[in-house]
């Protein structure tokens, strides 16, 4: 038989059960398709090499490390790029957020400052005009990408030579980069960096590399090492922290584990979806036994058999795998729609290619493999003789497999249902913990005034009163207030601060310090614990005062009142710098909920900020009573009427900000939680598919006791009790999974253990119940089998 | 009639049920010649179904000797088996047993495709069989659009589509009326009579005078 007419058959076999098609079909689609979206994420993020000429070349180069935080210094790399022998090329980077205006509507636009030797390193050519080169350096001009050019130069070919303001600077548009094109980080435009060390300051870069032909990225990490250790021959981590690394690996490295993790989670799925369609194979096959029985009789042997009935699987997964591309077409968008932004880097890159369509279809075949031979060689076993001797209910060879695949469905669920369920369970823990402020109707519009290095506190502090007197009148506004370091902002700045005695607290006793106008705290609704919060009376001219955390009266003065002490923020204080400390407010969160302490702060009041520029970058803070949705717009509106060309960087309720730092473990536990989700319900088809067919076989038998007498009570519990078997079999085996696999959630929960004994022991209750709920309905089937129906199948 | 196409000497067929055997089958000999037709009767239980599936090798769980013209069929492994049983036998059912998705065309095709036959040989093959059969009519039709007459009747084509020496048929009648049933049997008469050696199982008196011989078995005994 020609392998045509088996798929007809298969065609038409399928097309007979329409029920069991249509579950299979749901099955292997959720299974494929969820497999497919995840990859398609994986490939491109993981797999594809950067879209640059020969990308495995360039490097990401360093020779210091800040948390996880990889860069070079000026120095180093002034020295680096020439005497190295590694790289043909290196580049300094630094990533900017900065306003662009003079094309309409003020925008701020994420972008880069880079060396020449950047587009050198990348290889990458303009789609329009130049880029620029050593001579440009010093001048003011810009590439730009081609998605700015397209959203808001419409398309212009003749934009060369266009003067548009970047940061209140007028810049000369040179050169338009291809589509796609947007390193770093979603970049929409380039501006010369020239790389000048100055005495008595430091400037920290990305620095990246494409290397020689033929030097390995050992080499040149060894290179790096021996130059960091001699440009710094006093510093003994220098060739610790110095390093080379691809720079795919740079990006993509630290997103791995949990692109895995969920590939991982969404291979669970498809094993379950496997395991149930070969459930109902299996079942199904008890009523094919005599077809098979008769082909055989016909002459077929058994490999003949076996490939009709894995021409069934294969087709039926290679429809599912077309289902599965559907769902992956739509769901791909909607996961990178979910991803919280700046999570996962390459999602501008996610494409469903040829690639993984060929995925999709390895993917389905092996599928079909792996639900498809255990049914086939069981029932390719079917003999005519067995099968004329028999009746065709007893078909009980299969069904110890099909409590095994049962058990393993259970085991499997209940290993991403504790997954999910610590995931849940530490993000509610993570959204339990006080911020130190009262977020509720609280709102923030910051702003981030161009660079001026002739900008006076005084001036500064005069426009952002101006901002505020506006948004104080709006309607339901009851105070506002403004910081330079807003706790969930874009910025922070600490450092070291000293107590008068002349120490500091503690070697790496670190605060914020913001400058803040007097109502702040209260519209921020940080609590004042002791003393006096900041008033009009503490101008540029009066003392200089300060208000602490309580974190920081604690580790200065231990149970001593703060109140009156000074302290000063300077490394060498005037008597000016002196502040007297003239209250105590609770300490915030500043940037995560999930920070083990609280960020101590010492706050000055704004107008006694001595470095103006730090009053440049301004978080406005509104608090107000009632409905707040047509607020923010207002507050655009009257921020306008000041100051029209000014971009507003975020304009968001302070509950968003706080939520928008939550917004990855938010995105671990949907993900988990819809997983674990499929596989439940695919789980609880699967024990009801069991169970369901287990009391059809034991209907003669159920029959006969019923006759002799048997209360239909016993029957019940006798049904239930074999599912409870089976379920707690899968239960204990999914419980050891668990304890082994979820380890590799460590890093991603907060205050839960991996092996939380109160997740694993409700979420195996949650199981156990929908499992025993998806058998009540056979076991009460079974209650009602009428002795006389059923053995008059006799 | 010529030399036996089937020899059984000391056939034996039994059940373990612990230290006890149950026999089936009971020092069964018996030739066949070719060309003969054999009628087995005996009561339910008796073993008749049991030594139609031995002959037909079905059933590979039997001790004694088995002779397939020159081929010693207890000797042989299974895959040769399968091969012998594929050029020589077609088989009858009770209950029909055609494939319920495939249409009479299909049904008639099956056999000789598990045979590798070309395609095109097939389809003439299976034109000429439902040409003598006069069911070309019918040939786009399922089983379920057919009588419990027709079914047999394509039953019977299915079987001899490959050209068998033998044909086995298992209560070919047992399901039909007896005009049905008559029609049957004079096919196989009219089978027989080109040739080909049938073994039929039955109960009906009637239908077994149509065999050359009836052979009796009782309690796995044959007992004529």
């Amino acid at each position: 038989m020609s392998f045509g007419q088996d798929i007809r058959f298969a065609f038409r076999t399928l097309r007979k059960t329409p029920a069991f098609t249509a579950i299979a079909l749901l099955a292997l689609a959720l299974g494929i398709g969820a497999n497919t979206a995840i990859f398609t994420v994986v490939n491109s993020v993981l797999l594809h090499p950067l879209p640059f000429p020969r990308s495995e070349q360039i490097c990401e180069i360093h020779t210091a490390r800040f948390s996880r935080l990889t860069v070079m210094d000026d120095r180093t790399f002034v020295e680096f790029e020439k005497s190295n022998a590694s790289f043909q090329h290196v580049a300094a980077l630094n990533e900017l957020q900065s306003n662009l205006t003079g094309i309409g509507e003020p925008i701020p636009v994420r972008g880069a400052s880079v060396t020449p030797g950047f587009w050198r390193v990348l290889e990458v050519s303009p789609a329009l005009g130049r880029t620029f080169s050593a001579e440009d350096e010093r001048q003011s001009v810009m590439v730009i990408s081609e998605q700015l050019w397209r959203s808001h130069f419409n398309a212009d070919r003749s934009i060369l030579g266009k003067v548009v303001n970047l940061d209140a600077t007028p810049r000369t548009i040179i050169g338009v980069m291809p589509p796609g094109f947007a390193f770093p980080a979603a970049s929409n435009f380039w501006a010369p960096l020239k790389v000048e060390p100055q005495p008595g300051q430091g400037w920290f870069y990305t620095v990246i590399g494409r290397l020689k032909a033929g030097v390995s990225v050992g080499q040149a990490r060894a290179e790096t090492k021996t130059i960091a250790q001699r440009l710094d021959p006093k510093n003994q981590h220098a060739a610790v922290d110095a390093g080379v690394i691809s720079l795919h690996e740079s990006l993509v490295g630290k997103i791995r584990p949990s692109l895995y993790l969920l590939l991982g989670a969404v291979g669970f799925i498809l094993l379950i979806a496997c395991a149930n369609v070969a459930n109902l194979l299996l079942a199904r096959g008890a009523s094919r036994r005599q077809e098979v029985a008769v082909r055989a009789s016909l002459g077929a042997s058994r490999v003949r058999l076996i490939r009709q009935l894995l021409t069934e699987s294969t087709l039926l997964s290679l429809s599912g795998g077309a289902f599965g591309l559907l769902l992956c077409l739509w769901s791909v968008p909607v996961l990178i729609r979910l991803t919280p932004e700046g999570m996962i880097p390459r999602l501008a890159e996610v494409r469903i290619d040829g690639q993984i369509l060929a995925f999709t279809f390895g993917l389905s075949l092996a599928t079909s493999l792996l639900f498809g031979v255990a049914p086939a060689i069981q029932l390719s076993k079917a003999r005519l003789a067995d099968f004329l001797r028999q009746s065709d209910r007893r078909y009980s060879g299969a069904q110890s497999l099909r409590n095994i695949l049962v058990v393993g469905e259970i085991a499997l669920s209940l290993v991403l249902l504790i997954g999910a369920g610590l995931m849940i369970k530490s993000f509610v823990r993570l959204r339990s913990v006080n911020p130190g402020f009262n977020s509720e109707s609280a709102l923030t519009m910051t702003v981030n005034l161009p660079f001026n290095p002739e900008a006076k506190t005084e001036q500064l502090v005069q426009y952002h009163k101006q901002v505020l007197d506006k948004l104080a009148k709006l309607p339901g506004v009851t105070s506002v207030g403004a910081i330079d370091w807003l706790p969930f902002g874009l910025y922070l700045a600490s450092g070291d601060f000293y107590t008068e005695a002349g120490s500091r607290p503690a070697a790496h006793f670190q605060v914020s310090k913001p400058g803040v106008t007097p109502d702040y705290f209260r519209a921020i609704g940080i609590r004042l614990l002791r003393g006096r919060l900041f008033n009009e009376y503490d101008t540029q001219n009066s003392q200089g005062v300060a208000i602490v955390s309580e974190s920081v009266a604690r580790r200065a003065w231990g149970d001593d009142d703060p109140i009156g002490k000074r302290v000063t923020l300077e490394d060498h204080p005037k008597p000016s710098d002196w502040l007297t400390i003239v209250g105590v407010v609770d300490d915030v969160k500043q940037r995560y909920l999930s920070e083990k302490a609280p960020v101590p702060a010492v706050y000055q009041p704004m107008t006694q900020v001595i470095r103006a520029n730090f009053l440049l970058n301004m978080a406005y803070v509104v608090r107000a009573n009632g409905n707040t949705s047509a607020l923010p717009s207002l507050m655009r509106s009257r921020f306008h009427e000041i100051d029209p060309n000014q971009p507003i960087q975020l304009l968001s309720t302070m509950d968003d900000l706080i939520s928008a730092t939550t917004a990855e473990p938010r995105f671990y536990s949907r993900m988990l939680g819809s997983f674990s989700s499929i596989a439940l319900l695919l789980a609880s088809l699967g024990i009801y598919g069991v169970m369901a067919y287990s009391v059809a076989q034991r209907t003669r038998e159920i029959g006969i006791r019923v006759a002799l007498g048997t209360q239909r009570a016993d029957i019940f519990r006798s049904v239930m009790t074999r599912s409870t078997l089976v379920v707690s079999s899968g239960v204990a085996i999914g419980l050891a999974g668990a304890y082994g696999v979820t380890r590799v959630l460590r890093n991603l929960l907060f205050d839960v253990t991996p092996t939380d004994a109160a997740t694993f022991a409700l979420v195996s209750a949650l199981l156990v119940l929908v499992a025993l709920a998806a058998t009540y309905l056979p076991a009460r089937r079974a209650t009602t089998v009428d002795p006389m129906v059923a053995l008059r199948y006799e | 009639m010529s030399s036996p196409i089937i020899t059984l000497r000391n056939a034996e067929k039994y059940f373990e049920h612990g230290p006890t055997k149950t026999f089936v089958l009971r020092r069964i000999n018996m030739e066949i010649a070719e060309g003969e037709f054999v009628s087995i009767m005996g009561p339910s239980g008796a073993g008749k179904s049991t030594l139609l599936h031995l002959l037909g090798m079905h059933d590979s769980a039997w001790t004694g000797e088995y002779y397939l013209l020159d081929h010693a069929i207890h000797k042989i492994n299974k895959k040769d088996r399968m091969e012998l049983y594929k050029k020589y036998f077609g088989f009858v059912f009770q209950s029909y047993h055609l494939l319920d998705s495939l249409t009479v065309y299909e049904n008639l095709d099956i056999p000789l495709s598990y045979r590798n036959i070309k395609k095109s040989e097939r389809d003439s093959i299976v034109c000429d069989v439902l040409d003598r059969f006069q069911i070309v009519g019918k040939k786009d039709l399922y089983p379920n659009q057919l009588s419990g007459g027709q079914q047999q009747l394509v039953a019977v084509a299915r079987a001899i589509v490959a050209n068998p020496k033998i044909i086995l048929a298992d209560e070919p009648t047992g399901n039909l009326h007896s005009s049905q049933g008559k029609e049957i049997m004079d096919l196989f008469k009219r089978l027989n009579d080109a040739g080909t050696t049938i073994i039929q199982v039955t109960h009906n008196e009637k239908n077994a005078e149509y065999g050359h011989r009836i052979i009796h078995i009782v309690d796995g005994w044959i007992t004529d």
